[in-house]
């Protein structure tokens, strides 16, 4: 399987990052992690990407970020755990929308492989 | 652990976000927040690699180029914040002179604001606001006052401005400023 990495995934990432937030609150590494996962290890992205997007996002109102209280091996560096708000669900919904669009109208285009 | 690599992946955090144009909170927040992330992952590595030098080599691969995320995270921080630094930063030397050099102009445009009217009423006794307590002996002084401050800022400025950027060319003849102090 051809990889995907952070050049295929720009305009999208952000909507990546709602839709993993959605199965709850994570922190910058758990993102990556479930990103991994729902991508069946094809998604390769730099891990410090991501939180442009997250302070992106984040400016944006669409997810909410408090400091995580434990620093246990961590030399006490902190994470930030996101959660979504409800802003970020509803431009969830909007982007989950723009996308079937998207693949409804490019894969008709395209046709199914041969 | 060893104290180096917590050390060696803080000096990367810098390279990434010292010269980012944002504030200091800011800026703080995201070296904390980066420098975990790098841990936890130097972490996993660590106990996958069995050595030190490789596991915050893999690390940094991971994370990616420093100087790619800098350009990433200066296009996320907002940019009011951007242009508030941009002007009143304390490390952009050049952008402070060039705000004050415009102070200077706003102060010369505002003292002929003062000097035109004192002008008018020199050749037209009759004042042209009745109500008007400022005679041409507050108005005129002042604007000349305001004026000649203003001219003297403009001048100074422009002066301090030209002699950086002629030490900052000598300084750096291949033009490498990307990275610098972190504050």
């Amino acid at each position: 399987m051809q990889n995907i990495n952070g050049d295929m995934l720009r305009g999208h990432l952000e909507t990546l990052i709602l839709s993993t937030l959605d199965q709850g609150q994570a922190h910058g590494l758990e993102i990556i992690r479930r990103l991994h996962e729902s991508g069946c290890g094809a998604l390769r992205l730099k891990e410090g990407s991501l939180y442009p997007a997250l302070y992106r996002l984040e400016n944006a109102g669409l997810v909410h970020a408090a400091w995580e209280e434990e620093t246990k091996g961590r030399r006490g560096a902190r994470r930030r755990i996101y959660r979504l708000t409800a802003k970020g669900t509803k431009e969830l919904n909007k982007g989950r929308e723009a996308w079937r669009h998207f693949v409804a109208v490019i894969g008709g285009i395209l046709g199914e492989p041969a | 652990m060893s104290d180096a690599v917590p050390t060696d992946l803080a000096a990367y955090i810098e390279r990434a976000i010292g010269a980012i144009p944002a504030s200091a909170s800011r800026k703080r927040r995201m070296r904390e927040e980066l420098l975990a992330h790098l841990l936890d992952i130097y972490d996993e590595e660590l106990e996958r690699l069995h050595d030190e030098r490789t596991a915050a080599a893999r690390t940094k691969q991971r994370f990616g180029l420093p100087d790619d995320l800098r350009n990433e995270l200066t296009a996320a921080v907002p940019w009011v914040e951007r242009l508030f630094l941009l002007l009143f930063g304390k490390g952009n030397l050049m952008a402070r002179w060039l705000w004050m050099y415009f102070v200077g102009v706003l102060a010369v445009f505002v003292g002929f604001g003062f000097i035109l009217p004192a002008i008018q009423q020199l050749r037209d006794p009759a004042p042209i606001m009745p109500n008007n307590r400022f005679g041409i002996g507050v108005l005129m002084p002042f604007g000349v006052v305001l004026s000649v401050v203003g001219v003297l800022l403009m001048g100074y400025n422009l002066r301090k401005g030209f002699r950086l950027r002629r030490s900052r060319s000598t300084s750096r003849p291949n033009g490498d400023n990307s990275v610098n102090a972190a504050n």
